[in-house]
């Protein structure tokens, strides 16, 4: 793997920024040269690949049920982790090499990993005991012949290292403007400036580096980030619910709890200004609400936190410490906390509770007692709720999929502490308990159903499987701060960084990683190709991340580098066969109700609110009778909690409304400007008609419609046409068609001559001044305004807007 | 481009169709869907099912309440009379949650089909959630509401309606989500200014608007064509799809509610509504109540009962919301959890994960009333008892009930077992074991 890492630095990285990927830079086509392909390379097998088509056709067959890794005390040290964890691959096939280079003793000695399943005895000239028995009859055996030419092949040099043409040959990637623009796109949510623009164009892929420098410290990002992390944690629940459900400990130990606080802040008009607010009645609530804003997100704060301040990413279970806003350092009695502005809520810091002197076992976001709360524990459930989430989220380890195996019922199983002593129940719990002792300090009370309770002294279940990580226990001197423990442990795992990519995957892609190809699956090659293809960029990129201590902003630019983000087509003459390794290739994720906030936001400088004013909250934020975020597939954290990623007919209604409300107001808020302020239609007015009243084009007006769309098409969908383009001329064609049905239809009667009422903008969108209400324009005597709408509706629905490709 | 056209290219192509849209576009509406409707209710974490409909009684320890007092319908179905566990007897709120349930099961036993002894296979709450409404605990399975969509109207712009419950469609279907009906009547109605107070006030006019849907379709078909990879052609198919049956939601407006009924009455009444509007085959609610019991099993299970058959708001609502639209003649109704749970109580008096549960079924297909009684059974220690291999009944045979073999009678009863999209979802099960595990009248 070490190799790998090396020839992954020498791939993507050259002298501090980001290569061309010269190897990737062969047969550049399409718009303005900025397409990459044919991916070119060795497309041998490796033994990296060799190991892993092995593992899923030898191993898991014969060995991974007995050799499975987790449980603490096992004697073995020939533990497979499963394919649900990341990264299992890589530390199996160090695991196997181990014990595939061990020889029996004598002059027959044989490998370990051959000699063992023949179990043949140690009398025998080569042979061993099994403690699992015989699983191979003997050596004719297909499986064992199998596994021969596996050990045959660890054996020998690699003369065949992977590459990305083995997975990836035939498609096509963004080229450094694409990227760009897809990186702004994803990261900020927002375009790309002039400036920037040009800054690529000259310097390529030197200058994307710096771009992404830029937007990885932009918020966008990282609202988009705690967004994802949020999807898991479900911590956002608090934002609406009693954060009261965090009590004071009565015993003096926990964090002094008091969300309250402002009740007793006597009327304060300096207060009043301080916080921008209308009244001392209006300082209170938003210090109420800053208040549960701070307590709620801790989780996700900190997450965003270690990320945007390059912090080590194992921080997040490991820091000693939690992030806290003006106003939850309040709620808890926390002094010593530091603020540039202390009457800003989104401004996060580091403290202690009780105090940079107190003892109160911080790790990360797995101390936060908001966190704790949301996923609780009972006495019989006994944390292991906590441990699945930290097994997913960090370590990448979907342990439930360990459980997709049919299990047997027979009375019997239930006698003698079944999760440890069943395999029908210990393949998930050996896992999955261990961890869950590390949570020991955490309890509710028998008084109350507070779930971040700090317990030093709570007397784990004896019967529990002992507490531990993968096999290592947890020493007595931790049993006071257990999670603590389990924080240093998993910041030391091999699978955090896997856990990371995959979390960061996620939050730029919107989709998850592939997953192994079931047994028995109609086209598990093809599958497994594709996996291992993913999973060969994703391990380049967690070494790294791994390797260079754990930047998370580094590890993002080498996703977006990589083809899983870079990806936009394939060559024309593309194999079928081979499409079939490219399933998960490329995004191709329609929006969140979020993310098409701020794009709208961004992107146009408006928000789609109820009446297309500024101040207003966003629809897609809401829900009842007056938005849509949970029909256009959000979450609320509490009810519905799980994304709906592929619209329904309700869900492209909810984008049709969006194109035509937010269409008509950008229109409006552009004819509200002069033309040299304006950011869309700098060509035109509402005085550009394409023909004159005898239906004779109008040469110079037509010319200047088609630039503006030309420059729309660029704009909104990121695509660089030439104005004779044929797209240019079908949305030339759409906006005649609409203003002479239009103008016709205002003839005969059938419609007025203004813009909707709603459509109207009434202040100067560019620079955010009100105008005075006698000069909102309304009048749209020559349709041309409505007729632009239609434009800006097509383009704000088209697949190119609502999807990030 | 004709819809079987389109689906056939993709088909081609080994791209997943979304289907649930129609593909006619603005100019030929498909017709309205009058087939069958299927609502399933998804009891989620696991119910305690020797405290409901395959009661055990406190004979060998199984449950607190008096063996004896087990009650028992003429077509055999049994109930738990919960409501005399000795846990519920300073708790009159959980004696008389246990009781709604017990006097619902006094009145309608005789309408119900009772599947016990089925081996959901696995104490994982995801696996089982899946495994309970697709018959294939793999993940990214399609729930049956999806296969039902996709297989018998995948015109239905809402085909596939889900309040919650595994809802996933393995891309045979979209989900749709529902909820406030004013903002469903503005979504109906893109283009009206002002939803439904003024029809007239539009932004464009049908014909303006069919000129920009006209532009999207060419600019569609022309990027579709160049583009070849799986991920982003899949994307670009369901937008397409999901877009040309935007029209036919309109004729929704005309069946909302004008009141919604709490809980799962109201959930029904806007998937009841969906139906009736022809856009709709089936939908996934969510029981409300939670059924992880680790700990007081007897108590919480008789205050979910309460809840779950609520005669305001619960099942029993329901079943009266299906009865004044006049479709309960030709809706099935389901009720399914992940598992089951251990025979004996743990520590906390409460009890774990067991593979074994049970399913209530009501309701009829095509106005035949499903076959009331009892299929499948289980032991004494909550162990599935072998069934005959075609009729799902106790005795006769070494086979034991599975949820695939549930789905595969329920895709029977909907006529789609041989469909394009139940092959392309299958179980994992022999459909042609327990043909007749679920029977119409």
């Amino acid at each position: 793997m070490r190799r790998l890492f090396r020839l992954a630095k020498t791939h993507l990285w050259t002298s501090g920024t980001l290569a061309a990927t010269a190897a990737l830079a062969a047969g550049l086509v399409g718009c303005g040269n900025d397409t990459e392909g044919g991916i070119e390379g060795s497309t041998c097998v490796s033994t990296e690949e060799a190991f892993a088509v092995a593992s899923f056709k030898v191993l898991s067959d014969n060995c991974a049920e007995c050799h499975a890794e987790g449980s603490v005390g096992s004697v073995s040290e020939f533990r497979l982790l499963p394919s649900s964890q990341a990264g299992f691959l890589d530390i199996n096939l160090a695991t196997v090499r181990k014990v595939a280079g061990t020889v029996t003793g004598g002059e027959d000695g044989k490998s370990m990993l051959l000699a063992k399943p023949l179990n043949l005895g140690d009398g025998v000239p080569g042979g061993i005991a099994h403690e699992g028995g015989k699983i191979f009859d003997s050596e004719d055996d297909p499986g064992y012949k199998e596994l021969e030419a596996l050990v045959a092949k660890l054996s020998e040099p690699e003369s065949c290292p992977n590459t990305e043409a083995r997975f990836l040959a035939g498609i096509e990637m963004e080229g450094p403007s694409g990227t760009a623009r897809k990186a702004a796109l994803v990261l900020g949510a927002r375009l790309l400036t002039d400036e920037e623009i040009a800054a690529v164009d000259a310097g390529g892929w030197g200058a994307v580096d710096s771009l992404l420098n830029t937007l990885l410290q932009e918020d966008a990002f990282y609202a988009r980030l705690m967004e994802k992390y949020n999807d898991v944690m479900l911590t956002d629940f608090y934002l609406a619910e009693d954060v009261d459900v965090i009590q004071g400990d009565e015993d003096g130990e926990g964090p002094g709890y008091n969300p309250m606080w402002w009740e007793n802040v006597s009327e304060d008009p300096d207060l009043i200004k301080k916080y921008g607010a209308q009244s001392w009645d209006d300082a209170r609530e938003k210090m109420a609400s800053w208040t549960q804003y701070g307590i709620a997100r801790a989780s996700i704060e900190l997450i965003s936190y270690v990320a945007k301040n390059d912090k080590p990413f194992t921080d997040i279970v490991s820091a000693n410490y939690m992030v806290v806003n003006p106003f939850s350092a309040r709620a808890y009695n926390i002094t010593d906390a530091k603020f540039a502005n202390d009457s800003d809520p989104n401004e996060f810091v580091e403290a202690r509770l009780g105090g940079y002197e107190s003892d109160y076992p911080h790790a990360g976001f797995m101390s936060d007692p908001i966190w704790l709360n949301r996923h609780p524990t009972t006495p019989t459930n006994r944390n292991r709720h906590r441990a699945k989430e930290i097994l997913y989220m960090v370590l990448g380890n979907d342990i439930l999929k360990a459980a997709e195996r049919p299990v047997s019922v027979d009375a019997n199983n239930l006698a003698d502490n079944p999760t440890v002593n069943n395999d029908q129940c210990s393949v998930c719990h050996k896992q999955l308990d261990p961890l869950a002792g590390t949570f020991r300090n955490f309890q509710n009370t028998d008084n109350d159903d507070t779930q971040h309770t700090f317990r030093p002294d709570f007397e784990w279940f004896p019967e529990m499987a002992q507490t531990g990580f993968f096999g290592t226990a947890m020493p007595a001197s931790s049993k006071t701060n257990g999670t603590q423990w389990l924080g240093g442990q998993l910041a030391k795992s091999p699978g955090f960084a896997y856990g990371a990519v995959f979390m960061a995957y996620r939050t730029l892609t919107g989709n998850d990683p592939l997953q192994p190809p079931t047994k028995g699956s109609e086209n598990f090659d093809a599958e497994l190709t594709a996996f291992l293809g993913q999973y060969y960029t994703f391990s380049l990129i967690a070494n790294n991340f791994r390797d260079g201590g754990y930047n998370f902003k580094s590890m993002v630019k080498e996703l977006v580098m990589s083809p899983y983000f870079r990806a936009k087509n394939t060559a024309a003459d593309i194999d079928p066969g081979q499409l079939k390794h490219l399933t998960g290739v490329g995004t191709a994720h329609f929006l969140t109700p979020e993310q098409m906030n701020r794009k709208l936001e961004n992107v146009l400088g408006l928000r789609w609110t109820e009446d297309g004013q500024y101040g207003r909250a966003n629809l897609l934020n809401q829900n009842g009778s007056q938005g849509y975020q949970i029909l256009f597939g959000g979450i609320d954290s509490v009810s519905n909690t799980v994304r709906v990623k592929e619209p329904s007919g309700i869900m492209a209604n909810v984008v049709e409304r969006m194109g035509l409300e937010v269409g008509c107001n950008v229109v409006h808020a552009e004819f509200s400007l002069l033309p040299e302020q304006r950011k869309l239609l700098k060509s035109v007015d509402l005085t550009i008609e394409p023909a004159d009243a005898n239906g004779y084009e109008v040469p110079d007006a037509v010319a200047a419609i088609k630039t503006d769309i030309q420059f729309l098409h660029q704009k909104l969908l990121g695509e660089r046409l030439q104005v004779t383009d044929p797209e240019v001329n079908r949305t030339y064609q759409l906006f005649v068609d609409v203003w002479n049905q239009g103008k016709a239809d205002m003839a005969g009667g059938l419609v007025g001559s203004q813009m909707p009422g709603e459509c109207r903008v009434g202040y100067n969108y560019v620079s955010g001044a009100q105008f005075p209400a006698d000069q909102v324009w309304s009048e749209d005597g020559l349709y041309t305004g409505r007729a632009w709408s239609a434009v800006m509706a097509y383009m704000l629905t088209d697949f190119a807007f609502v999807y990030e490709q | 481009m004709e819809r079987r056209d389109f689906i056939k290219l993709c088909s081609l192509t080994g791209l997943t169709v979304v289907a649930g849209v129609s593909l006619d576009g603005d100019t030929a509406e498909a017709a309205p869907y009058e087939g069958n409707f299927f609502i399933n209710i998804a009891a989620n974490g696991g119910w305690d099912v020797t405290s409901i409909v395959d009661p055990k009684g406190n004979a060998n320890g199984m449950n607190k309440y008096p063996t004896a007092a087990i009650q028992t319908a003429s077509n055999g179905v049994s109930w738990a009379p919960l409501s005399l566990s000795p846990d519920l007897a300073n708790n009159q709120n959980a004696i008389d949650s246990a009781l709604v349930f017990e006097n619902f099961m006094a009145d309608n036993a005789s309408k119900l089909l009772i599947i016990n002894g089925i081996d959901n296979q696995t104490n994982s709450h995801d696996v089982g959630q899946r495994a309970s409404v697709t018959g294939n605990g793999a993940e990214n399975s399609a729930a049956f509401g999806a296969v039902a969509s996709a297989a018998l109207n995948p015109s239905a712009p809402m085909g596939f309606i889900s309040f919650g419950g595994y809802s996933g469609t393995a891309g045979l279907a979209a989900v749709t989500r529902m909820g406030n009906t004013e903002v469903i009547k503005r979504l109906a109605y893109p283009y009206r200014r002002y939803a439904t107070d003024n029809e007239e006030e539009t932004y464009y006019s049908d014909s303006q608007a069919a000129v920009i849907a006209k532009a999207r379709e060419d600019r569609f078909k022309g990027k579709y064509a160049g583009q070849r990879l799986p991920r982003v052609r899949t994307a670009m198919n369901t937008l397409y799809l999901s877009r040309l049956g935007q029209n036919e939601l309109k004729k929704l407006v005309a069946f909302l509610p004008s009141e919604l009924l709490p809980g799962l009455a109201g959930a029904t009444q806007l998937a009841g509504a969906a139906y009736k509007a022809g856009l709709a085959v089936a939908c996934n609610l969510d029981s409300g109540a939670g059924w992880d019991h680790h700990g007081d099993v007897d108590t919480n299970v008789a205050n979910s009962l309460g809840q779950l058959f609520s005669a305001t708001e619960g099942f029993p609502a329901a079943l009266n919301v299906l009865a004044d639209l006049d479709i309960d003649d030709k809706t099935l109704v389901t009720v399914t959890s992940d598992f089951g749970r251990t025979p004996m109580y743990n520590d906390g008096n409460g009890k774990d994960h067991w593979p074994v549960t049970s399913m209530i079924v009501a309701g009829a297909i095509n106005g035949k009333a499903i076959k009331p009684g009892v299929k499948g059974g289980s032991s004494d220690g909550h162990e599935p008892l072998a069934v005959d291999s075609a009729t799902g009944v106790v005795g006769g045979g070494e086979l034991t009930i599975k949820p695939a073999h549930v789905q595969n009678a329920m895709r029977r009863l909907a006529g789609i077992l041989e469909s394009d999209a139940a092959k392309m979802a299958p179980t994992t099960e022999d459909a042609t074991k327990l043909v007749d595990l679920i029977e119409l009248s």
